[in-house]
């Protein structure tokens, strides 16, 4: 199978963001000192920024722990409750998916303070009496974090999706998917509970890449594989196994359940015709069917030729149908 | 008479927004009688823990508001408070109550229309 012009096609891969939408953002500032909280509100919804105001350490610790806490966080050294580098401490403490920058404010100025700041996770300090500009400077600085952060983020996100699916169907790929049916393999014999593995072939599919050309292969294979995954179960998996074949695996299926649920992915594929720009392309699959009884010594390996072999049974049966197997 | 008052410092630091400032001093003499109260009341107790925090609190405020010498003032107390030393704290304590009365008149009246410009918020 070849797949030179597939950039053609939707990949739907998570795209990086162009820029924070939400900047300038809001600001979380806990400062017990009504003038220094004043200060920073006023300066602040000057520029555009949203503020949430507290005046003690428990309270900035509660809000900058909710679900959707402010990002750039700013903290007075001393207050009631729970001192900054202490909220800074806790904060750092509990894990979470986006970075929040951390500016303490200080009285303070001596080397083992700064270091004491810093040390509890604090990103940068500000000496009081400081000015606008300068804390200015120290939220950009903030921001440009955050930036980096979410970045890195969607661009580890594109990169893990890249490495476990396939790149012309968006489905798993081969690799995921021998993971996946090692740890449902595991699981099923753990509960115990069977698991059904169904080996699925395109019917006569080297005639479309023959005759339509392989980007209209290309489209057929895409589609075949949204069908499937709109006609299994959200915990069920599907993958693409190789060129024109593609696994599900499906567990709790009891007695003719297996079979029944094949059918009903032979049928969700062929319900409609495929359409291509150039046709419409009815397209059928053929589906061998394996389910490993709880009880059963077995592997994956085995799974996959009992399927193999249901599945060439199916085609020699005369293919779109379904051929299903008890280990 | 307070000498030390550093308006043009204080100006700087807000970037110069002359109306921050005015509400600023406003927000602070808001705010300053529960801080006398807290001085008073814990130099009679000897809450030295009290009386630090206070002086530890108008020493950001004062320095804040470019009031240098209040800020030399409370961080004298804030010294004396954690030496436990209660003759030099209520000497502290007055002069820095002293400073803070004498520094109402001088902004006020620097301030142009003082009573409406301060009470303004």
């Amino acid at each position: 199978m070849q797949f030179a012009c597939n950039e053609q096609l939707p990949t739907p891969l998570p795209q990086l963001p162009p820029s924070d939408p939400r900047m300038p953002g809001r600001v979380l500032v806990a400062d017990d000192d009504a003038l220094y909280r004043r200060a920073l509100e006023r300066s602040l919804v000057a520029k555009g920024y949203a503020v949430q105001l507290v005046s003690d350490g428990l309270k900035a610790l509660e809000h900058a722990l909710s679900p959707d806490a402010p990002r750039l966080i700013v903290l007075d050294w001393m207050m009631p409750g729970l001192p900054g580098p202490e909220v800074c401490r806790r904060l750092r403490a509990t894990p979470r998916e986006h970075y929040q920058y951390l500016l303490l404010l200080t009285a303070k100025h001596t080397t083992s303070d700064i270091v004491e700041g810093l040390e509890a996770g604090a990103d940068d300090y500000l000496t009081k009496p400081f000015n606008v500009p300068e804390f200015f400077a120290r939220i950009h600085v903030g921001e440009r974090m955050i930036n980096l952060h979410d970045s890195l983020l969607a661009a580890q996100k594109a990169l893990r999706f890249q490495a476990t699916h396939d790149p012309l169907t968006a489905i798993w790929n081969r690799r995921a998917l021998f993971d996946l049916l090692r740890a449902e393999l595991e699981r099923a014999q753990r509960r115990p509970a069977p698991l059904s593995l169904f080996l699925i072939d395109l019917d006569h599919f080297k005639r479309v890449n023959d005759e339509l050309g392989h980007l209209a292969g290309d489209a057929i294979l895409h589609e075949v594989a949204q069908r499937l995954s709109a006609a299994v179960r959200v915990y069920d998996v599907v993958g693409r196994y190789g060129g024109e074949e593609f696994i599900v695996a499906a567990a709790d299926l009891e007695a003719e359940r297996p079979y029944q649920f094949a059918e009903r992915l032979r049928l969700a594929v062929n319900a409609s015709p495929v359409r291509i720009p150039q046709a419409e392309v009815a397209i059928t699959i053929s589906v061998g069917v394996a389910t490993t009884n709880s009880s059963a010594e077995c592997c994956i390996e085995k799974l996959i030729q009992t399927a193999d072999a249901a599945l060439y049974q199916a085609k020699a049966n005369g293919r779109n149908r379904v051929q299903a197997v008890q280990i | 008479m307070p000498t030390g008052w550093d308006h043009t410092a204080a100006l700087e630091r807000l970037d110069g927004d002359e109306l921050l400032l005015v509400e600023l001093i406003g927000v602070f003499f808001d705010e300053y009688p529960r801080f006398a109260a807290r001085l008073t009341q814990s130099l009679s107790q000897k809450d030295f823990a009290g009386l630090r925090e206070a002086a530890h609190s108008l020493k950001g405020s004062l320095g804040y508001l470019g009031a240098t010498e209040g800020e030399a003032l409370a961080l004298s107390l804030e010294h004396a408070s954690l030496s436990g030393d209660s003759a030099l704290a209520a000497d502290l304590v007055a002069q820095l109550m002293a400073y803070i009365e004498a520094l109402r008149q001088l902004m006020v009246s620097s301030a142009g229309e003082p009573n409406d410009a301060i009470r303004m918020q």
